[in-house]
């Protein structure tokens, strides 16, 4: 009966989520095709390394972003809390805390306002996008003033290296990437806090009569969320050697549309970290090509929409299929 | 009954805040002495940036020295909000401020609000960008055309006048910023036909987009010789580009404006200019012209330059 | 020739994979209310929506005043004068109900809405049907049975000539399906042709005259009815014969296992208290509102309740939430499958697993091959007919959406298992093997709390009948020893000081 099991298993798996990686992962390569066709300077090591580190703040963003969107919700306060991770952190490094001590405690901060965010929605019933909104431009005034409107500067040297310095010949930055991406990726797909992330998305009700903790795990998710915006936060004030109070605004944006390009819902129940990191990367190589090729930044901007919208229209097309 | 509760603990919450917020300067008033007290509101782009900072600081200090104004400090929260900034102007109109000084985000947005101040009898100083409109009562600025004409002679200069440069500009349609460029460009088009300008982007004065945006011109132009940024983000995130890739010897920056990481990239070397506004002179100097104005004077000279200065590692130390 | 109002021939329609129609045929006549009767997926939904215009058939001829028509939108079926009134209504709860019933037609004045105009023409239509409802009173604010009229009167204003009505009184308590069964009579004296598709085949013999029967997207008898035709038309919906429907088991009851005491919630039961042996199946009747479903939502946690104590085996338990009444093994499978049961967007698989995590996980990873396993073989022993267990929910019957829910509290070892309103709107076959699921529990000493409000279901399958009326415990009665009338009296017996 097992082997039957696994028969069935193993094909309706190739069914829905190879179509699914496939069809995610083509738009990407043939990006990078037409990008490496047009421009000899593109498909380098180099500019490879430099576009992953580009990315790495987005995608770390994008995939706390794509958590609380399968859970139907959304997370503005990401901007924000990229800016409160970093100065945060830079104020306790500048008063001589030792550098790890003060990067934690930077994500407690921001771990911190995803709780508040998660209490919020579970136990107030307050919807995601006015909790987080007024998160976002709370967080950020509590930065302005945390800093007084001047940026943080004169970091320590050792700081710094998390966003410059290479190891094995690759950036930092990336390493981080590909350690958060797996813990999360492995989280979302194979624990049961992931499941019943999907499971609050689909209906919210049905879970928790099905004895699902959905206060527990929605503020856990958006923990993570707040997580991740201050790792993106420190690795960012640690690439321009100084923590502003604006850093990160706009972000949650570009994280909204990495994970829906991505394949994520806005409407909740669907989304992956796979799927997250490949749109991230889809902004990524498309703002580093074009950039590249020289095409106007007004230009760009217009590509980057219309792109958006493509992807969730041919998203659309396959699932009505 | 819920919903009153919550207003009624709002109310309270507003008034204690408001509370807080007049007590001190109203004693400032107080020692301001006798005679009649002028109440002034200052206007700037954003709330955030060092260089708006720095307006406020001059125009207290001002104040401070005249002794009977008090300065209002108001901004947009965020950048490139002209509406916000002329809803600004519009509150200072309706609270009868006795003078506004305003540095406007949009020449045209502006003028409509500057003009029915005027109209309203209320002085207008302009500081930093100005209104299309020839209905005020001071400008002081930058010359940013000539600040910029400077940057490119330094620039050119750093390169030996030939060989590829490239732009970061922050907000495309800014006044100000939009000048500096042009100039710039305009400069080095009629004066060094050698030195090509390769591209321009907008980095919205993200330090990050800067970066990002310097890395890939390096990347698709490994014979580039020099970056010319706008502004202090821009500069900085520029600078912090050509000293991550290693360039600090082959790619020369000159930015624009200063702040302690603009002052740490130049020590390193990875800034060899940047032209530095005066902005803590257009706020005292501003308060000072208002405060004539006021007083029914008229300032001898309506436009004013505030000049800028050349910060390069040489006068580091004498830069404020 | 006789003179249809409404005539489909042949009509075929084919999803993905699936022949959903193969030559259906279906008359109506003036001034008649046809039954349109099969279990679920016999395609008596998707008929019904190629005659509004919903979906396009494929082949066939519709013809209306023996005219061939073809609808490409509901809008054009509208304009033949076509209306249908889904099971879940299509009413904005926010506006009135005359703004509702005039949505998309409103009059206006100087470009302005004419509010007056409105009201005025609704409260003709209204006062036609001697409703006593008032235009400009909230949706949201009228009972079901009332939003039901709301949607008839909507379909009078645009004259429609044939009204669809699909499972129009599976909400309703049996006052208003009198209510709403006095207004169909009034239309049919109006010359309009009336399709009800309804599960409750003893309710249809009070109001239909012919039956169109399906089953499996076939075309099977049409004939006329009467009560006496039940056990054959059954015989016809499910392709075989049914002698015992009720098939009630003995088996031995055991000791009390489940005690609940004064239990008082803020949803509106008051002060309710009582006992369940091992083995045995309680009903708990009352008409709607009368509070069943907040008794059983507050003992399985899903609601607060304000005092009272739930026992089981004698120890006192604290539910605070549904997680609580599970560790402890009390189930619930909740009246509204497709809100509370079910995410019917995720898998037969996702949705089996979901309460069951912890047996299948491991210190970390969830273990996909052990879920499958488990799903399999609840699967196989409930007989619930899905192409995969990879299947998603939506694409099931309504019966075997109903089999995953209790299967996946199955897998668990059960002390008390709740079922509120288990057979509403299932086919029958799928409700005999609900019945016969029961009597399982039963049979291994399982203690089963049974909500219906189908009378001859409680009579037919339970040991004792609970009744309910405004919040409140009325009676507790011996089945064999009470009847239909019996129950009724205590489910109306208003505290005259509450009233």
């Amino acid at each position: 009966m097992s082997e039957l099991v696994g028969k069935i298993k193993s094909k309706s798996l190739f069914d829905s989520k190879a179509k699914q990686f496939f069809s995610t992962i083509s738009g990407l390569i043939i990006l990078m095709i037409i990008f490496s066709v047009n421009n000899e300077n593109f498909l380098t090591t180099a500019n490879l390394l430099n576009v992953a580190v580009q990315t790495t703040p987005i995608l770390l963003i994008a995939m706390g972003q794509t958590y609380v969107l399968i859970t139907g919700g959304i997370d503005l306060s990401i901007g924000s809390n990229i800016a409160l991770a970093g100065v945060t952190t830079a104020i306790f490094m500048k008063a001589g805390m030792p550098i790890p001590l003060a990067m934690l405690l930077g994500l407690a901060v921001t771990a911190g306002v995803g709780i508040l965010n998660g209490v919020m929605i579970a136990y107030g019933k307050l919807p995601p996008f006015i909790v987080t909104l007024g998160t976002m431009t709370t967080v950020r005034g509590i930065t302005l003033t945390m800093t007084q409107g001047i940026p943080i500067s004169g970091l320590p040297e050792a700081f710094n290296n998390i966003g410059i310095a290479k190891s094995f010949g690759i950036p930092n930055p990336i390493f981080i990437m590909v350690i958060f991406a797996i813990i999360f990726g492995f989280i979302l797909s194979k624990t049961r806090t992931g499941r019943y992330t999907y499971a609050l998305g689909s209906n919210f009700e049905a879970a928790r009569l099905s004895g699902v903790n959905a206060h527990k795990t929605l503020i856990k998710v958006y923990m993570f969320s707040g997580i991740l915006a201050g790792v993106a936060g420190l690795v960012m004030a640690a690439r321009i050697i100084s923590a502003p109070p604006t850093a990160g605004m706009g972000y949650e944006l570009d994280a909204v549309a990495s994970s829906v390009i991505g394949g994520a819902s806005t409407m909740g129940g669907e989304g992956a970290i796979f799927g997250t990191v490949v749109g991230a990367f889809i902004i990524g190589v498309l703002r580093n090509g074009l950039n590249l090729m020289g095409v106007s930044p007004f230009i760009q901007q217009i590509v980057i929409g219309v792109v958006i919208i493509a992807a969730v229209f041919f998203d659309k097309l396959r699932h009505s299929k | 009954m819920k919903k009153l509760l919550a207003m009624l603990l709002l109310g309270v919450l507003v008034i204690s805040f408001a509370g807080c917020a007049k007590e001190a300067p109203e004693s400032d008033v107080a020692a301001g002495g006798d005679g009649e007290t002028y109440t002034m509101t200052l206007i700037t782009m954003d709330s955030m940036d060092e260089h708006w900072l720095k307006v406020k600081n001059g125009a207290e200090a001002a104040a401070a020295e005249l002794g009977n104004i008090k300065v209002v400090f108001d901004a947009p929260q965020t950048k490139v909000d002209a509406t916000v900034q002329a809803q600004l102007v519009e509150n200072a109109i309706v609270n009868k401020s006795d003078a506004i000084l305003l540095a406007a985000l949009d020449k045209e947005a502006l003028k409509p609000v500057v003009e029915k101040a005027k109209e309203a009898g209320i002085p207008v100083i302009l500081v930093d960008s100005g209104v299309s409109t020839e209905n005020y009562d001071a400008f002081l600025s930058t010359d940013n055309a000539a600040a910029a004409e400077l940057a490119a002679d330094n620039l050119a200069e750093l390169i030996g006048k030939t060989g590829k440069i490239a732009i970061i500009n922050a907000q495309a349609g800014a006044g100000t910023t939009m000048t500096r460029e042009n100039a710039f460009r305009d400069r080095i088009e009629s004066q060094y036909p050698d030195i090509e300008i390769v591209g321009v982007q907008y980095s919205d004065g993200d330090k990050q987009k800067a970066l990002n945006y310097a890395t890939d011109y390096m990347t698709q132009y490994p014979d580039l010789v020099g970056i010319y940024a706008c502004n202090e983000g821009s500069t900085v995130g520029v600078g912090n580009a050509v000293d991550q890739a290693g360039k600090s010897d082959s790619i020369h920056v000159v930015g624009f404006d200063f702040s302690a990481d603009v002052k740490a990239l130049i020590e390193k070397g990875a800034i060899k200019a940047s032209m530095v506004q005066n902005p803590y002179v257009m706020g005292y100097e501003g308060i000072k012209a208002a405060s004539t104005v006021v007083s029914g004077g008229q300032v001898s000279v309506r436009d004013i330059d505030t000049g800028v200065t050349v910060a390069t590692l040489e006068n580091l130390a004498d830069i404020k | 020739m006789e003179s249809y109002l409404v005539e489909l021939k042949d009509i075929e329609k084919e999803f993905p994979g699936v022949k959903a129609l193969d030559h259906v045929a279906l008359t109506l006549k003036h001034g008649e209310v046809l039954g349109l009767l099969g279990e679920n997926g016999a395609g008596k939904s998707t008929l019904m929506k190629i005659l509004s215009g919903v979906y396009q058939k494929d082949g066939g001829t519709i013809l209306v005043n023996n005219e061939e028509v073809s609808f490409e939108t509901p809008k054009e079926a509208e304009a033949r004068g076509i209306s249908i009134i889904h099971q879940e209504l299509n009413l904005c709860k926010h506006l009135t109900v005359a703004e509702n019933i005039f949505l998309t037609r409103e009059t206006t004045k100087f470009g302005f809405l004419d509010e007056k105009d409105i009201n005025l023409k609704t409260q003709v239509i209204l006062d036609s049907l001697n409703l006593d409802i008032k235009p400009t009173d909230l949706v949201s604010s009228l009972q079901v049975s009332k939003q039901q009229m709301v949607e008839i009167c909507k379909a009078l204003s645009i004259d429609a000539e044939i009204i669809i009505m699909d499972e129009p009184t599976s909400a309703l308590t049996e006052k208003e399906i009198e209510e709403l069964f006095g207004i169909i009579h009034q239309l049919k004296k109006r010359n309009k042709g009336i399709i009800y598709i309804s599960h409750r085949l003893e309710e249809l013999a009070h109001i239909v005259d012919r039956v169109t029967i399906l089953r499996d997207g076939q075309y099977i008898t049409t004939m006329d009815y009467d009560v006496t035709l039940l056990q054959e038309v059954i015989k016809h919906m499910v392709g075989r014969s049914i002698k015992d429907k009720f098939p009630r088991v003995e088996s031995h009851i055991g000791d009390i296992i489940f005690e609940v005491e004064h239990v008082t919630t803020p949803t509106g039961v008051k002060d309710v208290s009582f006992r369940v042996r091992q083995g045995e199946i309680v009903a708990i009747a009352g008409l709607m509102g009368a509070g069943r479903t907040e008794l059983v939502r507050a003992i399985f946690g899903a609601d607060p309740i304000s005092s009272g104590e739930v026992r089981i085996e004698n120890q006192l338990i604290k539910i605070k939430s549904p997680r609580d009444a599970i560790k402890n093994g009390l189930y619930c499978v909740p009246e509204d499958r497709k809100k509370d049961g079910l995410s019917i967007k995720m898998t037969v698989n996702e949705n089996m697993a979901l309460p069951n995590l912890d047996f299948t996980t491991g210190r970390f990873m969830t273990d996909e091959k052990k879920e499958a396993m488990m799903t399999k073989e609840m699967v196989e022993k409930l007989n619930i007919r899905t192409p995969s267990i990879h299947q998603k929910v939506k694409n099931l019957s309504g019966g075997n959406q109903q089999k995953i829910v209790v299967g996946k509290w199955l897998v668990r070892d059960a002390k008390v298992i709740i079922f509120d309103e288990p057979t509403r709107g299932i086919d029958v076959a799928a409700k005999i093997e609900i019945y016969h699921l029961m009597n399982k529990l039963k049979e291994d000493g399982i203690a089963v709390i049974y909500v219906s409000s189908e009378l001859p279901e409680v009579l037919g399958l339970s040991d004792r009948v609970l009744v309910m009326c405004n919040g409140r415990l009325k009676a507790d009665l011996r089945t064999l020893d009470t009847n239909q009338e019996e129950i009724l009296h205590f489910a109306t017996q208003y505290d005259a000081l509450e009233e």
